[in-house]
């Protein structure tokens, strides 16, 4: 075997160093992997990103100052296993209640109120509990009191049945708060990266005054189990995707992850007034 | 008895009033005093055994109970206690979904706007209604009737009684998301008094897509769940079979969602379930919505619309801490 055949295998390759796209498998160098903001450069493929990551993408440095994580779970039902995820997510993402993120910050100098989705968190999904339904409310709260717009990234199962009732509550809280906003002008920008199901998008992810997709998304009520048992018949290619929306009419765009920024941009300036 | 479901013990008392039947006819043929004072010692141990079973139903008998193939539905309740009832149909948009039916009634002589869930008795009734599972032309009426009704202040009540909303591709496509989260929206600050009931089954978000409301009430022996307990068994278990577990842990009964603290007042039954005796469950039905219209109507708007902010705004159940999930050490 030649010397240069064995050194492309060396130890001098750090771990990590490359990583393979879920999409079509490409082999990606992780720091252009990462500049991506995770969107594969061959195929396009939207990758999962943390809340941190998001935040990071779309802010102003240094701007976003988180608010609402002093808000706990209490675990009403004493579900099997819900405590533990609880616990492996607060320890897991530093430190973190929940999967939302909300605080407030700037994009392109604008001050704006942020909800931001951890798909990971926990592995709970995403899932909308209580804590969830009151950081949101809390988020739409701030931005009504200091007239500013809210904008929320959904990636989320739905509802959270380690609460029941009690979680399925958090739509109507959710929506409610957007009925406030609604009322007093404030603009609301929802959103969809992957996935966008169940109670999410049957409640506040389905009322943004515009509503944004990422690439290839899942956008649905049903869950993927649930609506493989639904159906009989033929299904679309793009069934239950972001285009599917796109092309039904029920969001505004597709935008590439690395668009996201100037389209929440561009969508403020026309909203707000000239002043600011 | 202990380990039977409501549906067996129901079979069960089906045998037993065949043998008392039995004893009763030979008594009255032959004049046997034993078989009729056994006829007599059966019914009263019928009796005894019926309460017993009801004081200790499970949540998947309250399942059970909420799916009954005799349970009433809202045509049934529209029919005992309603003067009039003028349907009214289709969303203006693209069609009129049969799963739920909505219009002018008049009851206990008050003008409402009454929509409710509506499942089907036979097969035919069955498929055209969709078995209760509401297509986003459905929540559109159901909008179109409540909005009507508050151009007209009249109020608004609700019966919910579903497995959940429509997740074909024909509803995916007609935005039945949208559907159910504008029905949240406007309903939470629709303006006029407005009571939902569950009746039957409260099936997750395609219930709550016509329960967001000033008064929610429940049925005794009905069910609202976040998830179909078989779903959730499926995803907690992967076992679809164990709903009944799942039933319990998610804690879906009327006197659960009671102590969370979650609904109003819970609408009693007749010893047995709603469908032995329709006619005294429309009588409780009734008299409990009337008495929350009454105490509703009487509210300012702007005080009403608030007290429905405040309630919608304090769902949920947390605390303020920032380690309480954190692990030891």
């Amino acid at each position: 075997m030649p010397d240069w055949f064995k050194r492309s295998k060396s130890p001098e390759v750090p771990e990590g160093a490359f990583v393979k796209c879920t999409g079509c498998n490409a082999i990606l160098v992780t720091k252009d992997f990462e500049r991506d903001n995770k969107v594969c450069p061959r195929c396009a493929y939207h990758h999962p990103l943390s809340a941190n990551e998001r935040i990071a993408m779309l802010t102003d440095e240094d701007s976003f100052v988180e608010f609402g994580n002093d808000i706990a779970a209490t675990d009403p039902l004493t579900f099997p296993g819900y405590a533990q995820k609880l616990t492996a997510g607060h320890s897991e993402e530093t430190g973190r209640n929940d999967g939302l993120v909300t605080g407030r910050a700037s994009i392109s100098a604008r001050p704006v109120v942020l909800a931001i989705s951890d798909f990971q968190w926990g592995r709970l999904a995403g899932t909308m509990g209580s804590v969830f339904g009151e950081k949101f409310a809390v988020a739409a709260d701030v931005a009504l009191a200091e007239n500013r717009p809210l904008i929320t990234f959904c990636a989320s199962g739905g509802a959270r049945m380690q609460e029941g009732l009690v979680s399925l509550m958090q739509m109507a809280k959710t929506s409610h708060a957007v009925a406030k906003l609604r009322d007093a002008n404030i603009p609301y920008i929802v959103v969809l990266t992957h996935p966008s199901t169940g109670g999410a998008v049957a409640s506040y992810a389905s009322l943004g005054d515009v509503i944004y997709a990422e690439p290839g998304a899942t956008v649905a009520l049903s869950g993927e189990r649930v609506a493989a048992q639904a159906q009989t018949q033929k299904v679309p290619a793009n069934y239950r995707t972001a285009e599917f929306a796109l092309e039904h009419g029920m969001i505004d765009r597709v935008v590439h992850r690395r668009d996201i920024q100037s389209y929440i941009t561009r969508t403020l300036l026309f909203m707000q007034s000239p002043s600011k | 008895m202990e380990d039977m479901t409501i549906i067996e013990f129901e079979t069960f008392l089906v045998e037993l009033d065949k043998n008392i039947a039995k004893l009763k006819s030979l008594a009255a043929r032959e004049g046997d005093t034993a078989a009729s004072n056994e006829a007599k010692q059966l019914t009263k141990e019928r009796a005894q055994l019926v309460e017993k079973f009801f004081r200790k139903l499970t949540a998947w008998d309250k399942v059970l109970l909420a799916r009954h193939k005799d349970r009433p539905y809202t045509l049934d309740y529209v029919a005992a206690f309603c003067d009039d009832f003028l349907e009214l149909h289709g969303d203006r948009a693209f069609g009129d979904d049969g799963a739920v039916v909505g219009g002018f009634a008049r009851m206990a002589g008050r003008s409402l706007m009454l929509i409710g869930q509506q499942k089907g008795r036979d097969l035919k009734e069955r498929q055209r209604r969709n078995f209760g599972y509401m297509k986003p032309e459905g929540y559109r009426k159901a909008l179109r009737l409540m909005e009507m009704a508050e151009r007209f202040s009249r109020p608004v009540l609700t019966f919910i009684d579903t497995p959940g909303a429509d997740p074909n591709v024909p509803s995916e496509q007609r935005g039945i998301s949208e559907a159910i989260a504008r029905n949240l929206r406007e309903m939470s600050v629709l303006k006029t008094p407005t009571v939902a009931v569950v009746v039957g089954e409260g099936g997750s978000g395609g219930a709550l897509g016509l329960a967001v409301a000033d008064r929610v009430l429940m049925l005794e022996h009905s069910f609202y769940s976040v998830i179909a307990p078989e779903g959730c068994a499926s995803i907690l278990y992967r076992d679809a079979t164990r709903g009944a577990d799942a039933a319990k842990a998610m804690r879906v009964t009327a006197q659960d969602a009671l102590e969370l603290g979650l609904i109003d007042e819970i609408i009693p039954e007749p010893l047995g379930g709603a469908h032995l005796d329709v006619t005294t469950t429309a009588e409780n039905l009734e008299r409990v919505v009337s008495k929350h219209l009454d105490d509703l109507t009487a509210l300012p708007m702007d005080e009403l619309l608030e007290q429905r902010g405040k309630r919608l705004r304090a769902l949920g159940k947390f605390e303020i801490s920032v380690d309480r999930w954190r692990t030891a050490g």
